[in-house]
């Protein structure tokens, strides 16, 4: 996991390998203290995931809903193909914004 | 074709679930069933365990009970796991696809939802010495290469 700090409103953070459940049980502390410390708009660039399972998803979900209540917003962005076909047949487009890259992402929130 | 089967017994934890999934990954390879089956194979077996692993047994019980994996590869591939949790029929438990808004959306139960989205069938049953014994079939795109 790499967090890059973009500017004073917007961080991202780059999740990489196979988030299964063992993974995400492994990441899952250390990914929700970066969405917590940060009072910044969150990139989840998602290029170098290989895998998400629920547990993946429901990592992603609750950064969104922790960032929603500061009034700040979760973009996922790039996410290879098996991967977005995943996070399309759970519907979570319906709840956090996806783009195709990390630049849309950022065109997007306005950076 | 040979028979071709993996088994593979591990414990109700999600760092021996990580495990059981290296080992089964690895068989696969060896075999040449394509990625995409993999991937279907891996999202299946992990649902399935972490369902047992955080729901079917309690938290102080982590790591003491046996889980055991079986798989075979014929025109399609067959997942059994074999649990002692708490009897679990998962089939029509997977609920619908995520509805927003996101400050009103559940945060879990996704898992059975997306198996049951890959799988094209899901057979259960409790044993007489009080196992939960859950079959999911996947589809295999291409025969693997190399039975054996």
């Amino acid at each position: 996991m790499q967090v890059t700090e973009v500017s004073a409103s917007l961080q991202q953070i780059a999740l990489s390998g196979f988030l299964d459940a063992a993974a995400v049980e492994r990441l899952e502390p250390q990914f929700a203290a970066a969405v917590a410390a940060a009072d910044r708009d969150t990139i989840l660039d998602l290029s170098g995931v290989d895998y998400c399972g629920s547990l993946g998803i429901r990592m992603m979900l609750a950064a969104a809903k922790a960032l929603q209540k500061r009034g700040r917003k979760l973009v996922l962005a790039a996410p290879q193909p098996p991967v977005r076909t995943v996070l399309e047949t759970v519907g979570i487009g319906s709840l956090v914004p996806m783009t195709a890259s990390v630049g849309d992402a950022r065109h997007q929130l306005g950076a | 074709m040979t028979a071709t089967a993996f088994a593979w017994a591990f414990r109700n934890d999600l760092a021996a679930l990580g495990e059981a999934q290296q080992a089964m990954a690895a068989w696969l390879e060896a075999r040449g069933v394509p990625e995409a089956a993999r991937s279907r194979l891996h999202l299946v077996l992990d649902e399935l365990a972490a369902n047992v692993i955080e729901h079917g047994h309690a938290v102080a019980e982590r790591g003491r009970h046996p889980l055991r994996l079986a798989l075979r590869l014929g025109a399609a591939a067959e997942l059994v796991l074999l649990d002692r949790g708490a009897a679990f029929d998962p089939r029509g438990r997977g609920g619908t696809a995520l509805e927003g808004p996101l400050e009103e959306a559940r945060i879990g139960g996704l898992g059975l939802f997306l198996v049951e989205q890959l799988a094209q069938r899901i057979e259960y049953g409790r044993t007489p010495d009080g196992w939960n014994e859950t079959r999911v079939t996947v589809a295999l795109p291409d025969a693997p290469a190399a039975p054996g």
